[in-house]
């Protein structure tokens, strides 16, 4: 046990002014004070993430060795009352994609770290024993987990709030898929919040850590408590309006939507239409399984389901509800109308602790190569439209029974073993399977695919059926950068390119603030929080700034991982049109993408392979950053 | 603004609140755009939709045809002004 004393914010700023480091191997943990400077530039979540992997990995490092960091990390904003902070991020290489995993979780855990006393956790080396992490009020204590090893994250969760004798702490836990390194597991928050993307739980089992519970009491300081207040009451006077969509259904309520959109991608992107759509659509689930909502921390909205189910296939309402996400990776990818079965398959998921959008990705890949005859003699085998099948694929990856063994790597490296035709049913970038938002429709949110650094990734990006509508908060802020809006729906001209830069650089900083993407904040809201926060007079222009920057840094660290322009880019699928339904006849091609992409890299001051200039550096005081290559 | 006077097209505004979801179907002169269209409609420009023109989605800025069926599809994930 480690007494990390005085422990608490200093009340002044909503940074506690400490970052905690433990090192797994030797068990050593110390407290790092970073200059208030550090707050500024970082502001935390994402950009705290990418500050360590840079500064603290040697390149080409093995995501699973213990050489590996697992960041988790809070923002300047966590745990105050600011609505939509109640967020953080979980960092780390990713064992999918070789790149960078950071992802975000909503819920409690981010502000309970900060009022257990700290900013950050970074986490090194390996657990000579399979352990857990309970950090209180500035006390850290390793704890033995041989006996929470091989149970669900429900279940884990329960019994360390038995074992240590509160109701209330908070914990990161990871499931069975973790242990056995799924390379797509996650990190789940109080049973149903996931740090979902590229690995991350894996990454945690890999360092023989089973959970972190947190429980804090200290209070979280303010600059200028009045000032937040502003804001809150901003989004407060508005909020059942501007989010009505998420108080009615959750994301849930866009499933019809989007399928009838052309959004949706349906049968692992070969089909146009799904019929049985609205049965697992909002308005469907919300008679048959739902059974309640819940929310984050300081969160009027509600947005998250809790589902339940008796009988045959029973659902438990531990594990909240399915996403949109969730629902169209399971649902029409797989050709399952069953909602039971998807709502099931979710619940599989934040048990065993596996990220949903790779998980419903990699099952309907599997289930083509299974319809086109690659997989004829495995045993057990997914079928499109079967909803028991999905849920034994789950429970298989998991495991790694059977064909889950090889499903656990991810789709891309499935196909790279079963060969060339398996190649072209792979949707990924990076190898990292693509969201529910079919680039052949969204032109430009495709080319964000191909560019983010975490792999194919709809939250840090541009969203082109948002950007040509001119109500929304996407053109809302493209107009305070001085830009016209709306934008074309279809294609990427220069126009959306600028849309592009601006968007991303903005949720690169809600990524790292850290804040829930669908409250509709724009940058004089943010300029108001963190001068708030902070203390610091900062601008919409330093906002942008902060962002471009941790785009840089994440551009960065891919090239010092050994990724080119050549890894810049999108799977077949998306240039191959559906022949059916709203969008058919629609995508890019190849040469479109490609220009897109190098009208991007220009107007970062990146050059033709995408290495950042060092002028482009400068102009972000990032001088002393070296490239590889001769970015110059 | 000119208008067609060939005709109308058929726009249907679905919308999701916090109070539920709704259609209402208008018939809006042709020969402006769907954004034009939802401002001679009166619809307060607040929301974020996709068109969906005849059974194909398209831009906000397509030109309406006489006849034409639009059902327009809330965006729902991120928030409106």
């Amino acid at each position: 046990m480690i007494n990390m004393e005085n422990s608490s914010s200093s009340g002044k700023h909503a940074y506690t002014g400490k970052i905690l480091h433990v090192d797994l191997t030797s068990g050593e943990t110390h407290v790092e004070q970073p200059p208030e400077a550090f707050y500024r530039r970082t502001i935390g979540g994402r950009g705290v993430i990418l500050h360590y992997l840079l500064k603290d990995t040697r390149a080409g490092v093995d995501p699973l060795s213990p050489e590996n960091l697992l960041v988790f990390a809070p923002g300047l904003l966590t745990g105050t009352v600011l609505p939509g902070t109640g967020r953080h991020a979980v960092g780390a290489k990713s064992p999918l994609t070789g790149a960078l995993a950071s992802s975000e979780a909503g819920g409690w855990w981010g502000a309970e770290l900060k009022r257990a006393g700290f900013d950050a956790l970074v986490l090194r080396g390996r657990a000579p024993e399979k352990i857990t992490l309970w950090i209180h009020d500035g006390v850290v204590e390793i704890r033995p987990a041989d006996h929470l090893w091989g149970k669900t994250t429900g279940d884990t969760h329960e019994q360390l709030c038995r074992e240590l004798g509160d109701e209330k702490i908070r914990t990161a836990v990871i499931g069975p898929a973790g242990e056995n390194r799924v390379r797509f597991a996650c990190v789940i928050h109080d049973t149903n919040r996931a740090a979902g993307r590229s690995g991350l739980g894996a990454v945690m089992g890999s360092k023989n850590l089973k959970a972190v519970a947190v429980r804090g009491r200290a209070k979280i300081g303010l600059a200028d408590q009045e000032l937040l207040s502003v804001v809150t009451q901003w989004i407060l006077k508005d909020y059942k309006s501007s989010m009505g969509w998420a108080i009615h259904r959750g994301t849930s309520g866009s499933v019809a939507y989007n399928h009838n959109a052309g959004a949706a991608p349906v049968h692992n992107y070969l089909d146009g239409v799904f019929e049985g759509i609205e049965q697992l659509d909002g308005d469907a689930l919300f008679e048959t399984l739902v059974r309640g909502r819940d929310t984050c921390a300081h969160c009027p909205v509600r947005c998250k389901l809790v589902v339940e189910h008796q009988g045959e296939v029973a659902i438990d309402p531990r594990y909240g509800g399915p996403e949109y996400e969730t629902i169209g990776a399971m649902g029409p990818l797989c050709m399952v109308n069953d909602p039971v079965a998807v709502a099931k398959a979710h619940e599989l998921c934040s048990a065993y602790g596996l990220d949903t959008i790779s998980t419903g990705g990699t099952i309907a890949f599997t289930m083509e190569c299974v319809e086109k005859g690659l997989l004829a003699s495995q045993g057990f085998l997914p079928r499109f439209g079967d909803g028991a099948g999905l849920i034994q694929a789950i429970e298989r990856i998991a495991t790694r029974q059977g064909i889950g063994d090889l499903m656990a790597e991810g789709s891309a490296r499935m196909a790279q073993t079963l060969g060339e035709a398996a190649v072209e049913m792979a949707v990924t970038c990076r190898g990292q399977e693509l969201p529910l938002h079919d680039p052949r429709l969204k032109n430009a949110l495709g080319m964000g695919y191909a560019l983010s650094a975490t792999g194919a990734d709809h939250m840090h990006n541009l969203n082109d059926t948002f950007s040509d509508n001119p109500g929304s908060d996407v053109c809302a802020r493209l107009r305070e950068m001085g830009l016209e809006t709306p934008l074309p729906l279809f294609g990427i001209n220069d126009l959306k390119i600028e849309a592009f830069v601006y968007e991303t650089a903005f949720k690169n900083f809600l990524d790292s603030a850290v804040i829930c993407h669908f409250y509709p904040y724009e940058y004089r809201h943010m300029v108001d929080a963190l001068r708030a926060a902070g203390g610091w007079d900062v601008t919409p222009a330093e906002i942008n700034q902060i962002g471009t920057r941790i785009v840089t840094m994440a551009r960065l660290y891919l090239l010092r991982e050994g990724f080119t322009v050549e890894d810049d880019v999108l799977p077949a699928r998306a240039y191959r049109p559906v022949s059916n339904g709203p969008i058919a006849g629609k995508a890019m091609t190849p040469s479109m993408f490609e220009d897109a992409r190098q009208r991007y890299f220009a107007r970062m001051g990146w050059d033709a392979r995408g290495v950042p200039t060092h002028a482009a550096l400068q102009k972000l005081g990032m001088a002393a950053a070296s490239p590889p290559g001769d970015g110059t | 603004m000119r208008l067609s006077q060939a005709g109308t097209a058929t726009v249907i505004i679905r919308s999701t609140s916090g109070r539920g979801s709704t259609a209402n179907q208008y018939d809006v002169p042709a020969g402006q755009s769907i954004l034009d269209g939802l401002r001679w409609i009166g619809q307060p420009s607040n929301q974020a939709w996709v068109a969906l023109v005849n059974g194909v989605t398209e831009d906000m800025q397509y030109i309406l045809q006489p006849g034409d069926t639009v059902h327009l599809l809330p965006q729902i994930a991120g928030g409106y002004k």
